[in-house]
Formats: C-alpha cells, structure tokens, sequence
C-alpha cells in the first residue's frame, strides 16, 4: 500500500463508525445560523443609522462656515474661489481611491501578461483578508490547462504567512532582486492513485517587497478527475517567474481599475468571503468616517482661519 | 447543485456524519466537535441558499476555517486535550481512534487542518491553498511537515493500524 493511501485509510477508518446527534448537530446549526442573520441585519441596520448621524454631523461642522455672505467673502479671499471651503489634499485624494487588490483584477492583469493571447475561459476566484486568488483555463490550441494565480499580503504590505523557503530547501532559490523562489514540479498525487494524474509546474515567489505571488499550472482542465489534455502544462517555469515577478501585482491598486474588471467574474461565495466583503464594507465605511472627520477639520479650521 | 440549494435541513442531515467526524479528528474532543459542526451549519445557513457542486467539500472547507478561526480567538497558551465520550468496547476502531486523534493533536493548528483536508477529503493542494487563503507551497511545507511528524509519532504501529492488527 503506497503511503498516501495508508494515511487516507487510517484517518477514514478512526472516524467512519462514529455516530454523532445528527439531528441536534442539524437543529441546532440552523438555530444558531438564524440568529447570526438576526445579528446580521441588526448591524446593517445599525449602520446606516450611524452613517446618518455622521452625515449629518458633517453637514452641521460645515455649513456655518458658509453661513453669512462676508464670512464667505473672507473665504473666498483666503482659499481658491473655484474651489469649495472644504477639500480634500489631491494626494489624500489619491490615496483614498486606491483600494486592495482584487481576485477578478489579479485575473485581468494575469492574462494581460501571458505572453500569447489564445482563448481562455472559465474565470473564477475568492478573496480573503491578505490572500487572493484566481483561475482560468488557458487554450493555445495544445491542450487546455488549468492556471491558478494568488497573491498574499497583509494591509501594510507586507506578507504575513510564514518566511520565504530557505535556499538550502530543494526547489528554493533567492535571486538577485532578494525575492525567494520556490519552484514545484510533479504529478498532483505523488503514488498516482487517482485514475487521472495531471502535472503541475508551480512556483511561489516572495518578493523584496514582502508580497507573494504564486502560479500554478496544470497539463489538465483541474488539478484532478479530469482527463490529461496535453504532455506538459503551457509555460516554463522561466515565464511563470516573469509574470509572476511583475510590478502589475501590487497589493493597492486604483479603484478605477478594479471596477473594470469587477464584472469578469463574481468571485465565490463562502463565509471567508462574506466576511471579507464586510471587511470591507467596514473599510469603506471607516474610509468614510475618515473623509467626514477630514471634512469636518477642515470646515473648523477654516472658521477659527476666518475669526 | 438543485439539491443542496432546496433544504438546508436536508442538505445538513447528509453532511453531518463525515462533518463530525472532521471536526474530531481537528479538535479531539467529542463535545467541541458537536459545537463545531454547528458553528459551521449556523455560517453556511446565514448565506443559505447557496448552489454547491460538492456540498460535502464545501461543507468540510467551512469546518476547517471555521475551526481555525475559532482557535485564533482562544488563548494561544491553551493545551489540546483528547477528550472522547464512552466507547462501545466491541467498538473495532476505537484503538485506532484514540492513537491517531492524540498524534494529531500534536500537530500545530493549521497543519493538522492541512493532513485532514488532503488525507481525509482528499482535497488537492490547490483546493486546500484555495479553501485555507494560503499559497500552494505553504500548504505543501505543511503537508510534508504534519505527514512527516505523524508518521514519527505512529512509528512501527502504521502498519498495523492500516491492516486493523490483524
């Protein structure tokens, strides 16, 4: 018995007679699950109502500044005439535009640097907080293969998980822009004993900048129980590292461009990205309050500069 | 898949077996797997209806974050401790159970999170690097990291685990 299949068993088998509650295991799931959605819609509600009162907060701190026609006439003397009282610095501006990158912009910019341009298809992806991903079938007219592509990060930039491979570890080199490469190439099952083995070729890069980038691909339409489409997966490994060493991949990407490519795909739906939607939500909500509190300082300092 | 998009019940009742029996091999605790796979039953209702190819493995997926999740949230200075209900004694792989459950637990978190999803659900690399937000290379250190360790930890007993002592 090969060892894969000797560990499958052994943890099969510990567990295939037990005989849990399956029915407090069901009820009780489903009860929790309704007041988490109870909670849920607690908090959006809640929500909105605070982003009402800050609204209006806002709109309180602001508009006595503008209130009688000499103050604004002081105003206007003592800040740009074409602009309003209240403005946010440009690089600010920027800055607040910029969100985290997307799987579906991960994607876009995946196939816009493949170095041939055949068919692909089948786009899908997932995001977690600091992690990424996305896939795609890739056609040359070869073979069709399978291409994965994540990227993992934390909010600072700066790559969380654990060190980069250490070169005395085999298939693990530090180039000369300091990045760490981990190079991959195997059968997915090393005792093949699944009816279809695909190839995979994949390489983890951590780069200088802490940011990691991963590639991966396979000589198959998925990593398993699909037949084998062609001899070898598409790209060298040479080229997996040149795409995947790309500036293209940055964790802050325009919100511009990541709206572009929002509709390439609706990246799936599980509780981690639920969760990160409303990770997000909640930043876009703090990057609100931000934009207010911003508002509202400047709206004081303007007075306190007009007195 | 229709079916698992009609009833959560249903959908519930089909995964729950394999589902708890995930949960302790991860926890080793018969209680705190109950509490698990209903932690992972109320986060899958929360967004139910949801159309699944494999209702199984995305149930398994959530388990496994779920579970890795909840341990983040405890005291990092908390020790595992194998706790099982009363077993029949005519019960064959009660032996095998206890072993492997104590050798797992000496497994950091997420690596024993790692052995489960590839060895158990026999998940692929890029389907655990997908379910764990993880890249491929860190889920194959981890793999052969817990699959070495295990291997130690059961010694000249593996053969006759697999075989059931026979």
């Amino acid at each position: 018995m090969d060892a894969d299949r000797s560990v499958s068993e052994l943890l099969y088998r510990a567990v295939v007679t037990l005989e849990p509650r399956v029915d407090v295991l069901v009820s009780g799931g489903a009860e929790r699950g309704r007041r988490l959605r109870r909670r849920r819609r607690i908090v959006q509600v809640g929500s909105g109502l605070a982003l009402a009162a800050l609204i209006t907060t806002v709109t309180v701190a602001v508009w006595p500044s503008a209130g009688s026609a000499g103050q604004r006439g002081v105003a206007a003397h003592r800040t740009s005439a074409a602009q309003p009282p209240v403005k946010v610095p440009s690089r600010t501006q920027q800055a607040d535009d910029s969100v985290t990158m997307t799987p579906q912009l991960l994607l876009q910019r995946t196939l816009d640097l493949l170095p041939r341009k055949p068919d692909t298809r089948r786009y899908t992806g997932r995001a977690f907080t600091g992690w990424i991903g996305a896939e795609f079938i890739y056609d040359d007219g070869n073979g069709a293969a399978q291409i994965y592509v994540s990227m993992g990060f934390t909010e600072d930039g700066l790559h969380a998980a654990q060190p980069p491979c250490q070169p005395s570890n085999p298939g693990c080199r530090v180039l000369s822009d300091g990045s760490h490469l981990q190079v991959f190439r195997g059968p997915e099952y090393s005792q093949g004993h699944l009816p279809y083995n695909a190839t995979e070729w994949s390489i983890d890069l951590v780069r200088a900048d802490g940011v990691e980038v991963s590639m991966s691909e396979w000589n198959s339409t998925q990593e398993k129980d699909a037949p084998i489409t062609r001899a070898e997966p598409p790209f060298s490994i040479a080229q997996l590292t040149a795409i995947a060493r790309s500036d293209a991949f940055s964790p802050e990407v325009s919100s511009a461009d990541a709206d572009q490519a929002a509709n390439l795909f609706v990246p799936d739906r599980t509780d981690e990205v639920a969760t990160t939607n409303s990770t997000q939500q909640a930043r876009g909500g703090a990057r609100a309050e931000r934009r207010a509190a911003k508002a509202a300082k400047l709206a004081y300092q303007n007075r306190v500069h007009q007195h | 898949m229709g079916d698992s998009a009609g009833s959560f019940e249903a959908f519930a009742a089909d995964v729950a077996r394999p589902l708890f029996g995930t949960a302790l091999l991860l926890t080793g605790d018969w209680y705190l797997s109950e509490d698990l796979v209903q932690e992972t039953f109320a986060r899958i209702y929360r967004v139910w209806p949801v159309t699944l190819d494999h209702p199984l493995g995305y149930a398994r997926s959530t388990l496994v974050r779920t579970f890795l999740s909840h341990r983040r949230r405890r005291s990092s200075s908390e020790q595992p401790v194998l706790q099982l209900p009363e077993q029949p004694t005519d019960e064959p792989d009660a032996a095998l159970r206890r072993t492997l459950v104590a050798a797992l637990l000496t497994l950091p978190e997420r690596d024993r999170a790692v052995l489960v999803l590839r060895y158990l659900a026999d998940r692929s690399v890029a389907e655990v690097a997908r379910d764990l937000g993880k890249s491929p290379g860190a889920i194959r250190i981890s793999s052969m990291r817990a699959l070495a360790k295990l291997r130690l930890l059961l010694g000249d007993n593996e053969p006759d685990l697999v075989s059931g002592g026979n």
